[in-house]
């Protein structure tokens, strides 16, 4: 076959064929690229022997590992909501918390204009202890307060390559506090995002944010580093604004082409406002600083190992003055510092043909410091080990068994095991029906174990909570049955669950009760003959300890469709109802009964895009708030353009309006929701 | 012929003649291998392999060649590229010349016997100029096993896996412009409708590539260095996989990194390709001078990704057999 070859377009090859030695080299460049693609690692090793011959012919790294791939919805063993770059720029949304409104059966709000929290299927107050967070397989869960703190996340919206809601308990694979649900977000690849962008962001209440981001690469090495500012006048009826920095980024660096290495690092800091009915209006200064560094090696497309150390540090500077009324007062230290040690490892591989095992160890040290928490100004840590096996075995080719279990043990509770197992049956390849049980446990933070609040005022010493009876491990036992089903050429993904989830040993506060030497609470009389009154004071306080129980079932539904790159509709309903003897915390109201989103995006001509989301949910009170919620629905568009300056640069301008359809309150009833308008506009360089 | 296939031919001409001027008398060094002694269907022709024996591909092709042709004492002789300038009596001592890679095929291409010579371990693209003799007065049979499948075989392949995908991406640069243009007409022969770019240099890859991805359903990788290299790797499978766009590689490793599916030929089966063609030549003296691709190959699929992409694809083995129908039927 004549092919023509006229030599001004193929500039390479006229210099490959001039010039003899280095022609040597890059073409064998380019047939050891075919052939060291196509041999054996042996070969490769041999190959990389020569330093400029390596250039080429180094085997392609091992890129979509099946710890960076999602997993498929249809074999997964839960129910899972992927939340992905196109969902993020679709929503308009302008907090990684409220992001979560796109998943059904989950709730999000601001206890302030600075503390996001976002739970699902209720069970929360301003922290929220029972959901496990994590980025790029780090836990963010708090050793302080329990929950994470979305405001302090090191991590920009713009770093999230995709999220992944498992929507119910899952601490089989990823331990205690995967108690409801899991958020696990994968940020993107340093090499994904090369070039320069800058982002500005103005909005209504005083929003002003500001993203500088660089990415680029060096061989094998790439990197991307954002720093932001964040400025928001918060609630207007509250002191709440925030102005917070950030500094963050990502490294990724080919080690060979089976050793990678992934670094992120953030710090973030500044001045955040406070104050409540009980506490004078202050400004708090918060800072924190997180890394993470993992190490994976590739033996082969089946078998990997990784090892991972993460460091967190947070520390939050709140001491005051409070004049309670009447001649009372107190100097008060509510900072908090905490830190995080933590080290795993985990091996993947397949044992035989039809089965997949993943397994590892971890160990963690937590260690905070909370002056006003725990009535002392010293550290108190939580050592924790940590041992898990998850085995994935085809039985047959359309039925998967998933089964693990984690074993924990720590310094605050007894070691607990919390196994799970499920079944999904692809009766056709392209839809599945799934079984799930499982079982999960939440350690109590170093906070619940050991509460202790005590306001030493001019006059007395005032106690007002104390954790009692030893508080352990909270307990959860869940079922459900699902499916999933993938039609219209895989443009539509639909899935539906039911579940039941009983609760054991819920931790919670009880009314102002006495305590006496036996362990016993007493509410109106004095401790018998034999006991003695613990109360420093002899007054009451409030007790927190393993006081109730809870059952939740529902059910849920949820549908994803992008018939062409251009549209794309999400749907999600959930119904959940919750029963409980609400001892004290309204366990029955803090989810609503009914949530629904609906996500709609249309790309159209000339770079114009168009979207809106409904987000709703009915009457619900979170968790000690004290203030029932009414129903609510609010309506988000966003319209947005890019305008391509030249061949590498583009500008694009959006606009996002968000607005509350019913009158109502976040959180609390101070928390007034109202409608909001942000402009954006984003220079980027690539 | 075009004239600017004899621009190169002439440099390769020149380039010939400059290294027989600099290439006095020096020290040979000759391998042979001669440990089949006594083979009773021993092969009689004269064997002469020029390549790197340091090269690690090179040392386990002539390996593999060793032990697939059953040859007698003293039929196989091994040299370096630099050492043919020296040997002339080898090249012309030989029944056969086969060049492993271009510094081979560059170091017999003016050469003034009439030995026949088969060039390998070449892509067809450069291949095609060493079995089109530049001189025009080359006074030997030339022939080429080339490196890379026909584009036919790797879209009878997509055809397989992805019935009903329509739109095909790739991105070429001037090493694969051949090949590109060539996909894209058979592409659309097909009925495919195909979205490429043209990569000048690795600035562009991100932003190209994002560009056809837009409207693609699927991305072919072509061999191309600037294109497809360890650093940048990386970057076309995660952005692939961001827009759940497969990726078609051309190797197994590529496969192992993240594409979906390739078919290709490993270093084995090119030694067992290449024994074939040799023991044709001995047996009608034919060599393949139009250049031919390998026959034999191999179809690797990611079930990883397939499944996170919520794939289902058909097994290897059973992709073969519709290769291997859809080849016989054309």
């Amino acid at each position: 076959m004549f092919i023509k070859l006229p030599t001004q377009q193929h500039p390479t090859l006229k210099i490959l064929i001039r010039n003899s030695s280095k022609t040597s080299l890059f073409i064998s460049a380019v047939i050891s690229c075919f052939l060291h693609l196509t041999s054996s690692p042996v070969l490769a090793d041999n190959a990389d022997l020569d330093p400029i011959n390596s250039y080429y012919l180094e085997q392609a790294p091992v890129v979509l590992s099946a710890t960076r791939l999602s997993q498929p919805q249809l074999e997964a063993p839960a129910a899972v909501t992927i939340i992905d770059r196109e969902m993020i720029k679709a929503s308009g949304l302008k907090e990684i918390a409220e992001l979560f409104l796109l998943v059904p059966g989950m709730q999000v709000a601001h206890q302030n204009g600075h503390y996001p929290t976002a739970t699902y299927h209720g069970l929360s107050d301003e922290y929220s202890r029972r959901m496990q967070v994590l980025i790029d397989g780090s836990s963010m869960y708090l050793p302080t307060v329990g929950g994470v703190l979305w405001s302090d996340l090191p991590l920009q919206m713009e770093d999230i390559e995709r999220i992944e809601v498992i929507r119910g308990p899952n601490a089989a694979s990823f331990g205690p506090n995967s108690f409801l649900g899991v958020i696990n977000i994968t940020t993107a690849h340093a090499s994904q995002d090369p070039g320069l962008m800058v982002k500005a962001v103005t909005g209504e209440k005083g929003y002003r944010r500001l993203l500088l981001r660089h990415g680029g690469s060096n061989g094998d090495f790439d990197y991307r580093i954002n720093a932001s500012y964040l400025e928001d006048d918060g609630f207007s009826t509250l002191h709440d604004s925030q102005k917070t920095s950030t500094l963050n980024g990502r490294l990724d660096y080919r080690a060979t082409s089976r050793d990678l290495l992934q670094l992120n690092f953030g710090y973030s800091e500044g001045p955040r406002e406070k104050g409540s009915e009980t506490f004078p209006e202050r400004t708090q200064q918060r800072e924190a600083f997180y890394q993470t560094l993992r190490w994976e090696h590739h033996k082969n497309q089946d078998e990997n190992f990784s090892l991972q150390f993460l460091y967190n540090y947070s520390n939050t500077e709140d001491r005051f003055f409070n004049n309670f009324g009447s001649g009372i007062t107190a100097n008060i230290d509510d900072s908090q510092k905490a830190e995080r040690l933590d080290l795993e490892f985990q091996h993947t591989f397949k044992p035989g043909e039809s089965t997949r095992l993943v397994w590892g160890l971890g160990v963690r040290r937590d260690r905070i410091k909370m002056p006003f928490w725990l009535d002392q100004n010293s550290y108190e840590s939580n050592y924790l080990q940590r041992i898990f096996a998850n085995l994935e075995w085809h039985i047959f080719d359309n039925l998967i068994l998933n089964t693990g279990a984690l074993y924990e043990q720590n310094s605050v509770t007894d070691p607990a095991w919390s196994p799970r197992i499920a079944l999904n049956y692809l009766f056709l390849p392209t839809q599945s029906a799934r079984f799930i049980a499982t079982r999960a446990f939440r350690t109590p933070t170093i906070t619940e174990k050991n509460i202790n609040v005590v306001v030493h005022t001019n006059i007395e010493d005032e106690q007002l909570f104390k954790s009692v009876n030893d508080p352990n491990s909270e307990r959860a036992d869940y079922v459900e049955i699902g499916y999933h089903g993938i039609f219209l050429n895989h443009s539509l993904n639909a899935d539906f669950k039911v579940y039941r989830q009983t609760f054991h040993q819920l931790i919670g506060k009880k009314d102002r009760a006495y305590l006496c030497s036996d362990g016993s609470l007493l509410y109106s009389a004095t401790c018998p003959p034999s006991n003695s009154l613990l109360n420093p004071s002899g007054d009451k306080f409030t007790p927190v300890g393993n006081l109730d129980s809870a059952v939740n079932q529902g059910y849920e539904m949820e549908v994803n469709y992008r018939p062409t790159r251009r549209t794309l509709i999400h749907a999600g309903y959930s119904k959940t109802k919750i029963f409980s003897r609400d001892t004290k915390e309204d366990f029955s109201e803090s989810a609503p009964t009914d949530t629904f989103n609906l996500l709609v995006s249309q790309k159209l001509q000339n770079n114009w895009q168009i979207s809106s989301a409904f987000y709703y949910r009915s009457e619900m009170e979170w968790l000690l708030s004290g203030s029932p919620l009414e129903s609510h629905r609010r309506i988000d568009f966003t319209l947005s353009k890019m305008i391509k300056l030249t061949e590498k640069e583009a500008l694009t301008l959006s606009f996002t309006m968000q607005t509350a359809l019913d009158e109502g309150h976040e959180f609390d009833s101070d928390n007034y929701l109202d409608d909001r308008g942000f402009l954006e506009i984003e220079y980027q360089l690539q | 012929m075009s004239t600017d296939v004899q621009t190169i031919k002439q440099q390769l001409k020149e380039e010939a003649a400059i290294n027989r001027s600099h290439s006095p008398f020096s020290t040979v060094v000759v391998v042979v291998l001669g440990f089949l002694l006594f083979s009773p269907i021993a092969m009689a022709a004269k064997i002469l392999v020029i390549g790197d024996v340091e090269h690690p591909l090179h040392q386990k092709l002539i390996h593999g060649l060793s032990k697939e042709l059953t040859l007698k004492p003293g039929k196989l002789t091994i040299l370096r590229p630099d050492q043919i300038a020296k040997n002339s009596l080898a090249t012309t001592q030989a029944d056969l010349i086969i060049t492993l890679g271009l510094s081979a095929a560059k170091s017999v291409n003016n050469l003034n016997s009439d030995t026949p010579i088969l060039f390998t371990l070449l892509p067809k693209v450069l291949a095609d100029n060493f079995i089109e003799c530049p001189t025009q007065l080359c006074p030997q049979k030339r022939g080429a096993l080339f490196l890379e499948q026909p584009m036919n075989r790797r879209l009878n392949l997509i055809h397989l896996l992805f019935p009903d995908i329509k739109k095909l991406s790739f991105l070429y640069g001037d090493f694969s412009a051949s090949s590109a243009n060539e996909l894209d007409e058979l592409a659309k022969k097909a009925g495919y409708i195909t979205d490429k770019a043209h990569i000048e240099n690795k600035d562009q890859l991100s932003r190209k590539f994002n560009a056809v991805l837009e409207q693609s359903e699927l991305f072919i990788a072509l061999p191309d260095p600037l294109i497809h290299n360890r650093n940048s790797i990386p970057q076309l499978l995660l952005g692939s996989y961001r827009y759940n766009i497969p990726i078609i590689g051309f190797s197994k490793s590529y496969v192992s990194a993240g594409a979906i599916a390739a078919v290709f030929s490993s270093l084995e089966d090119l030694t067992k390709e290449l024994t074939l063609l040799i023991q044709t030549f001995e047996r009608s003296g034919q060599l393949p001078s139009a250049g031919r691709y390998p026959s034999l190959y191999r179809i690797q699929i990611n079930r990883n990704v397939a499944r996170s992409m919520n794939l289902h694809l058909p097994s290897p083995s059973l992709l073969r057999k519709g290769l291997l129908a859809l080849e016989e039927g054309t």
